[in-house]
């Protein structure tokens, strides 16, 4: 009996989890630079060494939002439990969301530290027009490019408003 | 010498005296049995006798080691089984054999390779959008809750 049709079946599916993989780390890790962030940078007047230094902020927030996917499981099933049959009032539920609150309070803190610590790296020219930026409603969202803020898309919902 | 005493002659010529009584020499198929083991006791000390009596049953048996290991291509293994079953097909697996066979030749592996590879690629990309977009929200749910934004 010869292996040949077990080794043609075996590096199909190799070649398939192969480009899933390559896929999956291009579109995580290589993929070509957020618009938004063109679209912040050009706002601001950012150089290309002030973009490196709003991309890499951007990357640490992520990476703290990552930490926070990546916890286990069982304290949320716990929570989920305590809302389906527990009391309002039941301490293991107080202390459920003061957990929630507490983690989620440390990544606001962490990504308004780095905020702060990317506009002290700008330029004066930079750092006024971030200053003057800041104050419209969804410009720091955009910072950390969760927002559409600025995109044509954007702008026309804006006008629909 | 008379006309009775001519088959001893031919068989003492051929080298088969006294191995009539082992019945008829074995066929390539009782011999193949033999060399995989699968005879009995007394078939197989059958076999023996004729394979130290008969040095033509012994090249054969050289024939057949020399292809035992070697792999059948799908037209060998479909004229092997007529040859003994004739009255049955070779399918299914034959079928799908035939069917897919050219899938075994290296181009159209390789391309269907290659198809696979983008189509993963397409999938391992979205998989990775989708938990951007996921961690986007997430992130967006945390910052939201900033009264300055």
């Amino acid at each position: 009996m010869t292996n040949k049709p077990l080794l043609v079946v075996l590096l199909l599916s190799l070649s398939l989890n192969a480009a899933v993989v390559a896929g999956y780390a291009y579109q995580r890790f290589f993929a070509a630079p957020d618009t938004r962030l063109e679209v912040v940078a050009e706002k601001l007047g950012l150089n290309e060494t002030e973009r490196a230094a709003l991309s890499a902020m951007r990357k640490a927030v992520f990476a703290e939002v990552r930490k926070l996917r990546r916890q286990p499981a069982e304290p949320n099933a716990a929570l989920r439990h305590l809302v389906a049959a527990g009391k309002a009032d039941d301490p293991a539920l107080t202390a459920a969301l003061a957990r929630i609150a507490d983690e989620r309070a440390l990544i606001q803190t962490d990504a308004i530290a780095r905020l702060i610590a990317f506009r002290d790296s700008l330029s004066p020219q930079a750092r006024q027009r971030f200053g003057e930026a800041i104050l419209q409603k969804g410009f720091m969202l955009s910072l950390f490019g969760v927002s559409s803020w600025g995109l044509p898309q954007a702008a026309e919902n804006e006008g629909a408003e | 010498m008379t006309d009775q005493r001519r088959p001893t002659l031919r068989r003492l010529i051929d080298g088969n005296l006294g191995m009539e009584s082992l019945g008829d020499p074995p066929g390539e198929m009782e011999l193949a049995a033999w060399l995989d083991g699968r005879l009995s006791e007394a078939q197989a000390a059958r076999i023996e006798t004729w394979l130290a009596g008969d040095p033509r049953l012994r090249q054969a048996l050289i024939a057949l080691r020399e292809v035992q290991e070697m792999p059948l291509t799908v037209d060998e293994r479909e004229r092997a089984h007529a040859l003994v079953s004739p009255y049955t097909s070779f399918a299914p697996t034959s079928d799908w054999r035939r069917w897919f066979a050219w899938l075994l030749d290296p181009i159209p592996a390789g391309a269907i390779a290659c198809i696979l590879a983008a189509i993963g690629f397409y999938l391992g990309s979205g998989l990775g959008a989708t938990t951007s977009q996921r961690e986007a929200q997430l992130l967006a749910q945390i910052l939201g809750g900033l009264p300055l934004l």
